[in-house]
């Protein structure tokens, strides 16, 4: 049976945990040598990520926010700069963002320097720049969504520190609500924003777990960052947003929280993280639409196209009936691989067999 | 006070990550005339708990970084009362290789090192080859540690190794490395010793070592 919805109606119906007429397809993050190696041309900007999730008919096109226009990062030597958020970060060629790169250190780790920064304007122009390209150009058929890249916790512990920000939860409780309150708002007025340019979907990334679990214990969490990440969910789907949260690592001591959070969707839900798709969508799959299912740490970078393909279609028939499921890799198409073209080929395979066997009803 | 409470306060403090607390009741625990290595053995102990509790999930990260920074505190008060010629559990050269610098596993087995009565050399992050093997030399050590927690500087601990050898100190040093993409896999393709999963994990780690050792005639 050849699909019949739109990529927008597709993804929207899959986060109400329902059957659309196939699995739709999520990959909000890549490399852009990804990108250059699907196009055969070099990586311009927003445009060829349109055009990217177009070739391949992935349903979702989320796009980060840009900096302030005219805004420039501060070079400290020909590779280390410091971004808006006084992150200093090693320049890496091919990252997802024409800037970004590894992420050294937070440089604002004190009470005193937080008090003095200047925190960045969420509503500051250029901001929107890149998702009102995309809504113009693919919005009525795809699911344009604006990303709210490392929400609260993270953009706020990245600023800090790691360890420090964990710290400070025991030694210095006020300024850890304090930066997480104007990362708060940051992200709220950031993804209201998103909402008046024409945006219906909403990613929220925000790791806040590792293979282990949490960062902090479930108390901690609670505490300090529930709060916010509820509130910000909260608001954005009153004015009728549908809000996919992205966090890496193990959740399950905090699966109470995640779903008191009131999100339509969660990813990647990592297998080495001990999370399992299949248990999740049979436990939650009422409330909660399940993201992953393709292995992005094993499978796709050392798999024969032939195994990527078989376990793709042992995905979409455990976990797909019903609907409530969306398929992505179970982080992000990164290159850290030792054979980018197979990486490549495989990519192109699970796309290929998702458009093929992911069509309802899912045939066993 | 007696002793066996001086002691049980210590713990305590380390328990509650009282940082404050446990300078105060080890600096009461020395001028009540507790041995300095009596004190270490409560913090060992104490952190042995913790990691215990990371295991099995009943604690998180923030609690290996809370007491990790408790423990150093008392290590702190306790450093000038080792006298000269202190029996040493042995030498650790330790840092985050070149490229990286995630340091917060490598803390902790530093601190869990340091409190168990190792010395530890810790290099800190984005450390090259050349200054480990350098330090490695320098020191004496017995131990090497590698930390990595990108995929992309995890190869740099086996150019570290490779370096090693090349000086003739490989057989000199038991190398264990540790990080989150690492594997025991990846741990023998690199040419190391041993793998750490999780750093409370690190004595474990270093004791089998040494059995081992033992039984190789």
């Amino acid at each position: 049976m050849c699909p019949r919805m739109a990529p927008k109606e597709r993804a929207w119906t899959a986060l109400e945990h329902r059957e659309p007429d196939r699995v739709p397809i999520f990959e909000p993050w890549m490399h852009t040598i990804i990108i250059e190696k699907i196009l055969h041309r070099p990586f311009t900007g927003v445009h060829d990520m349109i055009e990217f999730y177009k070739k391949l008919e992935i349903d979702f096109v989320p796009i980060s926010f840009g900096a302030p226009k005219g805004w420039k990062p501060k070079f400290l030597d020909d590779k280390v700069f410091v971004d808006e958020w006084g992150r200093k970060w090693r320049c890496q060629k091919g990252a997802i963002w024409d800037m970004f790169g590894f992420y050294i250190e937070g440089t604002i780790d004190t009470p005193e320097k937080f008090d003095e920064f200047e925190f960045p304007d969420p509503l500051a122009p250029g901001r929107t720049d890149d998702l009102e390209i995309a809504l113009k150009a693919v919005g009525n058929e795809y699911a344009v969504m604006g990303a709210v890249d490392q929400g609260i916790f993270e953009r706020a512990e990245t600023m800090v520190g790691l360890g420090k920000f964990l710290l400070y939860m025991y030694e210095k409780p006020s300024f850890v609500r304090k930066v997480l309150e104007q990362h708060y708002k940051f992200s709220l007025e950031l993804g209201k924003s998103y909402l008046d340019a024409g945006a219906e979907f909403i990613l929220i990334g925000d790791d806040i777990a590792d293979n282990h679990g949490p960062f902090m214990p479930p108390r901690l969490y609670e505490e300090f960052v529930h709060p916010y990440s509820k509130s910000l969910v909260e608001s954005l789907k009153r004015r009728g947003a549908k809000v996919i949260r992205h966090t890496d690592g193990n959740l399950k001591p905090i699966m109470n929280y995640i779903l008191d959070m009131g999100i339509d969707g969660l990813h990647p839900i990592q297998p080495e993280a001990g999370m399992d798709i299949a248990e999740l969508k049979q436990t939650y799959g009422d409330r909660l639409t399940v993201i992953g299912g393709v292995d992005v740490a094993k499978l796709l970078p050392f798999a024969s196209e032939d195994e990527v393909e078989k376990e793709v279609i042992d995905v979409i028939r455990e976990v797909s009936p019903g609907g409530g499921h969306i398929l992505a890799s179970t982080n992000s198409l990164h290159s850290f691989v030792p054979d980018i073209d197979k990486f490549v080929k495989n990519v192109l395979r699970y796309v290929e067999t998702a458009h093929k066997y992911g069509v309802y009803p899912i045939k066993s | 006070m007696n002793k066996e409470e001086s002691l049980k306060n210590v713990k305590q403090c380390l328990l509650a990550f009282d940082r404050d607390g446990i300078r105060t009741v080890v600096n009461k625990a020395l001028n009540t005339g507790i041995a300095p290595a009596e004190l270490m053995k409560e913090l060992k102990e104490g952190l042995g708990e913790i990691g215990a509790k990371y295991e099995k999930g009943e604690y998180f990260l923030s609690e290996l970084v809370v007491s990790g920074e408790t423990a150093k505190a008392a290590l702190a008060v306790l450093a000038p009362h080792f006298g000269v010629g202190q029996q040493k559990l042995g030498k650790v050269v330790i840092g985050t290789v070149e490229g990286d610098i995630h340091d917060i596993g490598k803390n902790i087995v530093s601190t869990i090192l340091l409190s168990s009565g190792y010395e530890v050399y810790d290099l800190g992050v984005d450390v090259k080859s050349s200054r480990f093997v350098t330090e490695i030399k320098e020191r004496d050590a017995d131990i090497l540690g590698l930390s990595a927690l990108l995929t992309s500087t995890m190869m740099n601990m086996k150019r570290v190794i490779l370096d090693l050898k090349k000086a003739g100190l490989r057989n000199n040093v038991k190398a264990i490395v540790g990080g989150a993409p690492l594997s025991e896999t990846f741990a023998k393709e690199v040419g190391a010793d041993a793998y750490v999963r999780d750093a409370p994990e690190i004595l474990k780690t270093i004791d089998n070592l040494k059995e081992e050792q033992q039984r190789v005639p």
